[in-house]
């Protein structure tokens, strides 16, 4: 399509006289640009801060020893049912857990992968014996994935020998501070003096109530030879799934979770937002549309005259038609790039001046250049209806009517 | 003098139920560079000619040869090139386009055949302006001028790409006697100096009495016509008054 100076001219001068109709359409356009740009960016961010939240300083998949799986229930020496051996079993521990480890080192995407010794343990002070988490972790993965440095609430991240870090929960509990010494019980009924390092805040009250130690105090204290998880942490946290689906095909004897299948609610949580953002924004694109089509289509007819005149003295039906193709399409450009800056603005006032978010705007290239495009797109489509009829006009019927 | 526009047995109708005849074969030849009037009574098909003749609408059969060019079928807006390059039109109406300035729209025919015109086009455009005496006008806007103004402003459009023929139905129509006299007077003036073919329909028949040849319609269909110099002023206005017209059918 070769656009013809004097079609770009006459578009532009009918927009420029047609002040405010032309302010209208344009008005509804940057309006409904901002407004889409803005709720993105909100909601985008909310649920950037909501998933971060939840699975920021945990694993995104983990890697857990085979669940129950069947065994035979025969006696070794024939076919006399024994009784007393379980139907189906479970492993304990994942004992080849370094070549898992060296096929995910081999895998891109990936921010952390711990081998973690995880069981339970009794902390035992003043009298009272509590239930804690225990795991241990290689120190610097464990670092990256539970951002010790970062949630440290005193004290400091040390993981070695006898130093354990203690969530939030466990030290108010036991009024414990960097450098107190407490007994830990395992669940066989044997225990060990720890020292506390450092005290960390991770958000949750289950997240707080572990103890975190090095990989290799954790075995023993557990009494594992091998390790009964691998924490992995990925760089993108919502391809998670996909990964984990991936690895499932590739291993048959660990059982691989992705930290959407152990938090359906969240997801469930997130979709209905998105939906109905989503539908709202498909109603504000629609409310638009409606509005662009109706104003163009006014103008079609106010400059009926002045077309049938044009016709008369040269224009041919395609430059009609794309006389009004044109006014859609600037006023669809035009009307995006101002929504852009004030959607922007409205995003930075919104965080920067109310200071009423508790998140950051998810302010990304995809907020801004859909709803721009959806808008360019829809103001063309909509000016098509208009010049249609202008290009059919012929001009006896100004002259001769009026 | 050769024959610029010929038309053959031409008819128009319209309605598709019950059919208007609005012209009935007409057959016509109109001289290169003359002055013809068409005259009649309201209602005699004569604007229909004239938008005929313009390829502004098309005969319902018939012949029409314009400058040996055959424009008897085809549709309306496939003629917009050659409205653009060859034919004036000046209307009753100036139907200039309000969002331009008057010479803005005098240039119109120029941008739409060739895009931004270049300094002799402006050149050629003032000069026009100022044959017709509108010149100091070149920065207004349509709605800030007189009727008068407003009409020189249509002829130079008309006239601006030097067409062929040039057409004009009423074109004094809304303006005042003296007025009326005066833009009659700059536009056959400007049209017999360019050598341009005239074809106008008028019902005033002091204004046919400018002209060269006067073609009378009445009912749809050529009642006498005539060249003005063969037939002297005085037998002219007896023939004018004449309200009669007898067809031979």
């Amino acid at each position: 399509m070769i656009i013809r100076p004097y079609e770009l001219y006459i578009a532009f001068r009918f927009l420029v006289k047609g002040r405010f109709q032309t302010l209208l359409i344009f008005g509804g356009v940057a309006m409904g640009v901002a407004v889409q740009f803005f709720l993105n960016s909100l909601i985008g961010g909310l649920q950037v801060s909501l998933v971060e939240r939840t699975v920021g300083t945990s694993p995104h998949i983990i890697m857990l020893p085979r669940e129950a799986y069947p065994t035979s229930i025969l006696a070794e020496s024939g076919q006399i049912l024994d009784y007393r051996k379980a139907p189906v079993v479970s492993d304990r521990e994942i004992l080849q857990w370094e070549q898992y480890l060296e096929w995910l080192k081999k895998q891109s995407g990936l921010k952390a992968i711990c081998p973690v010794a995880s069981g339970q343990g009794f902390i035992e002070r003043n009298g009272i014996s509590v239930a804690v988490a225990i795991k241990g972790v290689d120190p610097a993965q464990g670092a990256v994935i539970y951002k010790f440095n970062k949630n440290l609430s005193s004290g400091q991240a040390l993981l070695s020998g006898e130093s354990v870090i203690v969530g939030l929960n466990v030290a108010e509990k036991f009024q414990l501070q960097p450098g107190d010494r407490l007994f830990i019980r395992n669940d066989r009924g044997s225990g060990a003096f720890f020292t506390v390092s450092g005290i960390i805040d991770l958000g949750s009250a289950p997240a707080n109530s572990i103890v975190f130690m090095s990989l290799e105090r954790g075995q023993k204290f557990l009494s594992l030879t091998g390790i009964n998880m691998i924490e992995v942490q990925i760089l993108d946290v919502f391809k998670a799934e996909k990964l984990a689906s991936a690895w499932r095909n590739e291993f048959s004897r660990v059982n691989i979770e992705s930290w959407q299948e152990r938090n359906r609610e969240l997801l469930t949580a997130l979709r209905s937002q998105s939906t109905s953002s989503n539908l709202i924004q498909f109603f504000i694109l629609f409310s638009i549309s409606l509005g662009i089509a109706s104003v163009l289509g006014i103008s079609a007819i106010q400059k009926s005259r002045q077309l049938g005149i044009l016709k008369a003295i040269g224009v041919d039906n395609r430059g009609a038609a794309r006389i009004f193709l044109i006014q859609g399409l600037t006023i669809g450009l035009s009307g995006s790039l101002t929504g852009i800056i004030v959607g922007y603005a409205l995003s930075i006032f919104f965080t920067e001046v109310l200071g009423a978010a508790t998140f950051d705007l998810k302010l990304e290239a995809a907020n801004f250049i859909v709803p721009a495009i959806l808008a360019v797109v829809i103001s063309s489509l909509a000016s098509l209806s208009p010049a249609r009829k202008a290009a059919r006009l012929t001009p006896i019927e100004v002259i001769r009517y009026g | 003098m050769a024959e610029i526009v010929v038309v053959k047995d031409l008819t128009k109708s319209y309605g598709q139920l019950v059919k208007t005849l609005v012209l009935k074969n007409i057959t016509y030849s109109f001289e290169k560079g003359s002055f013809t009037a068409v005259i009649g009574p309201s209602g005699s098909g004569k604007s229909t000619l004239l938008n005929i003749l313009g390829l502004l609408e098309r005969p319902t059969s018939g012949q029409l040869i314009i400058d040996g060019q055959d424009f008897s079928r085809g549709e309306v807006n496939d003629y917009s090139e050659y409205r653009n390059r060859h034919l004036g039109f000046i209307f009753q109406f100036h139907y200039l386009l309000p969002e331009f300035t008057v010479l803005e729209n005098v240039l119109l025919p120029v941008w739409i055949e060739a895009g931004r015109p270049e300094g002799a086009i402006y050149r050629k455009a003032l000069e026009l302006m100022s044959a017709i005496g509108i010149s100091q006008l070149k920065d207004k806007y349509p709605a800030e001028i007189s009727g008068g103004e407003q009409q020189r402003t249509a002829i130079a459009r008309a006239l601006i790409n030097d067409p062929r023929i040039v057409l004009a139905d009423e074109p004094t129509g809304n303006l005042d006697r003296e007025t009326g006299f005066a833009v009659l007077e700059v536009m056959t003036g400007m049209i017999r100096e360019l050598g341009t073919t005239l074809i106008m329909v008028t019902h005033d028949r002091e204004i046919a009495l400018r002209a060269e040849r006067v073609v009378e319609l009445v009912d749809g269909r050529i009642c006498r016509s005539f060249v003005v110099k063969e037939e002297g002023v005085e037998r002219v206005k007896t023939l004018l008054e004449d309200r009669r017209c007898v067809f031979s059918d």
